[in-house]
């Protein structure tokens, strides 16, 4: 039928496409056999599947070339380096927190497949796009929420942090001074600094500020981080500081993104013993970020 | 054969655009001129916008940039209903667009980015499969089979839905300055072979055949098992032809406006009417008054209707008449 054969190659591509989505790699032969046409016509097809994106050539054969993961809706424009680089910095086993933010909502939409990760979320939106596509456990994280739909410093949530602790925590932070890293307005505070004191290790991420300051900015001290990871940019401004704090450069595979690692002991607190015998004082006592009282 | 299924979801795939028309008519764009837009548009999501206005459960497969161009378009989307969980965001391509002047004879002259945008990186995501498993009806723009990648995800999704027992229809909405693209037409090809509605303009008929009249092109598509091939004739109405019947209607007179769109609106209410049970014949008459409706708006997403309106328009043109 002369409709037919208008579509014969592209039918045939399609065909080897289908092929090494399901076995990884195809090889001349094999396929010009497979197909009925000779080696010279499946080499061309070949050659345009690589120059569609589809598959990279090598000796005779060609295996399926990683597409990068389709993006996550980003209503803010972040940075998907970022995202990727912090992604790494996660384990593969165990309970990890995310804490609210801007970045951290979207770092379950880059993280592998990991079935022995369990993900901690605190907020909705979090927890939506964790549910969706995470391999593992998803759990949000007990307490109440605000307006953003994010959970914040309140009795429950001090709780549950304080006797649950993670594996490792991830915090969003939006600068850094002599104190420490400044979080972004109305972030959990109290509740991330108690996280951080009790996990193996703390990740931050640090992005631009989008947002406002407020006169009383809250800051997590440096001594509870493990790593930093951030932009090149920002990165740039904060090496100098950081080195004197102790934390020491490591090179990532982004040109675009910076990662920083404390070679100092950090001090972990002990399970057992909790910073805030009575952790409704300690809300009440917390008011605006910063203002937390360690005993 | 087709059974009704009034509930069951459309859902239609390809590029999301803004349109920025050219104020006065003339030849193209080589030198400044005063422009008037962003519009939504897109011909697929046109076409779904048309099934959402009618009331009808539908979807749309896309991708947007992180702008204000994709925000436009998806707002519009969402507000009339479509549900646009698998229109995803690509944060560093920009919302496709289309920049298109009349000719003073009526043609259009367009300059388009599409293959470089946003809209070029659609694909069978997880949300889109999961549109895709509960689509009762997939509708497929010609115009959308630009690259390879998006002619394998369609090709797929369409199996997919024929294996659930969905039916799927293809408009070829060829555009003169598409004809470049050598994969389109083979892709095309394989369309035919697979769509149970094919809605072709008069000239898009012979186009994609090997026929030299109209009659014995309907022969051959027929022969390749289309049930219906509805002939969109624009001011000289539409015909919709079947293995055993045959119907025609007459234009409706409207004051053309702006064409753009027209097309995509008359598909979209044939679509969703036959999948609601009604004949091909009624189907006909009020995919005609929607084309007719979209004809006499400006902005390719700026005439569509809902049923009443459609309804109204109908019993107008019957006084008319009588």
């Amino acid at each position: 039928m002369a409709l037919g054969t208008r579509s014969l190659v592209l039918r045939r591509r399609l065909r080897i496409a289908d092929q090494i989505r399901r076995e990884g790699v195809v090889r001349v032969d094999a396929l010009s056999r497979q197909l009925g046409v000779s080696t010279v016509t499946v080499r061309s097809d070949l050659a345009y599947l690589e120059e569609q994106g589809l598959v990279l050539r090598s000796a005779g054969a060609a295996h399926l070339r990683d597409v990068p993961p389709v993006q996550a809706v980003s209503p803010s424009g972040f940075d998907p380096a970022l995202l990727r680089q912090a992604a790494r910095q996660a384990p593969g086993r165990g309970r990890l927190l995310l804490g609210p933010g801007t970045l951290t909502d979207h770092v379950s939409a880059h993280l592998p497949h990991s079935p022995a990760l369990g993900l901690v979320l605190m907020s909705l939106d979090a927890a939506q796009m964790a549910r969706r596509l995470a391999a593992g456990s998803v759990e949000m994280l007990g307490g109440a929420l605000d307006a953003a739909g994010r959970v914040h410093d309140c009795p429950a949530a001090l709780h549950n942090v304080t006797f649950h602790p993670f594996d490792v925590v991830m915090i969003e932070a939006i600068g850094l001074t002599r104190d420490g890293l400044v979080l972004p307005l109305g972030a959990p505070a109290a509740c991330l600094r108690v996280a951080a004191e009790r996990a193996a290790r703390t990740v931050v991420l640090m992005g631009p500020d989008h947002g406002t300051r407020s006169a009383a900015q809250a800051i997590i001290p440096l001594r509870l981080i493990s790593e930093i990871v951030t932009t090149a940019s920002l990165g740039a401004l904060a090496a100098d500081p950081l080195r004197l704090a102790g934390f020491r450069c490591v090179s990532t595979p982004a040109d675009e993104t910076r990662l920083f690692v404390n070679a100092t002991d950090r001090q972990v607190s002990p399970v057992s013993e909790p910073p805030f015998p009575d952790s409704s004082r300690a809300c009440r006592d917390a008011g605006a970020p910063g203002v937390l009282q360690v005993r | 054969m087709i059974r009704p299924m009034p509930d069951g979801r459309i859902t239609t795939i390809g590029e999301i655009v803004v349109e920025i028309m050219a104020d006065t008519q003339g030849y193209g764009f080589r030198q400044p001129m005063a422009l008037h837009g962003p519009y939504p548009s897109g011909a697929p999501a046109i076409f779904i916008d048309q099934v959402a206005r009618l009331g009808h459960n539908c979807a749309l497969i896309s991708a947007v940039g992180n702008d204000d161009f994709g925000r436009l378009n998806t707002a519009r989307l969402q507000n009339d209903g479509v549900d646009i969980s698998a229109v995803h965001v690509i944060p560093d391509l920009a919302t496709g667009s289309a920049f298109v002047r009349y000719r003073p004879d009526g043609e259009r002259d367009f300059v388009y980015n599409i293959q470089g945008a946003a809209c070029s990186r659609t694909a069978l995501t997880r949300a889109a499969e999961a549109i895709i498993d509960d689509t009762a009806h997939f509708h497929v723009m010609g115009s959308s089979l630009f690259s390879f990648r998006l002619i394998d995800d369609v090709v797929k999704a369409v199996h997919r839905v024929k294996e659930a027992g969905g039916r799927i229809s293809f408009d070829p909405n060829l555009r003169k300055e598409m004809l470049d693209i050598p994969e389109m037409r083979a892709a095309m090809d394989i369309m035919l072979q697979a769509c149970d509605v094919f809605l072709p303009s008069g000239p898009e008929l012979l186009m994609l055949t090997e026929a030299k009249t109209e009659d014995a092109a309907i022969e051959e598509l027929l022969a390749l098992g289309i049930s219906e091939i509805v002939i969109k004739r624009g001011a000289h109405g539409a015909s919709v032809v079947t293995a055993n019947s045959r119907h025609t209607c007459a234009p409706l007179s409207v004051c053309e406006i702006d064409p753009t769109g027209a097309g995509d609106c008359f598909g979209a209410t044939y679509v969703t009417l036959r999948l609601e049970g009604e004949a091909p014949e009624t189907a006909l008459r009020y995919a005609n008054a929607s084309g007719a409706r979209a004809v006499s708006a400006r902005g390719p997403m700026e005439g569509v209707s809902t049923r009443a309106e459609l309804d109204a328009c109908l019993s107008t043109a019957a006084e008319v008449w009588s």
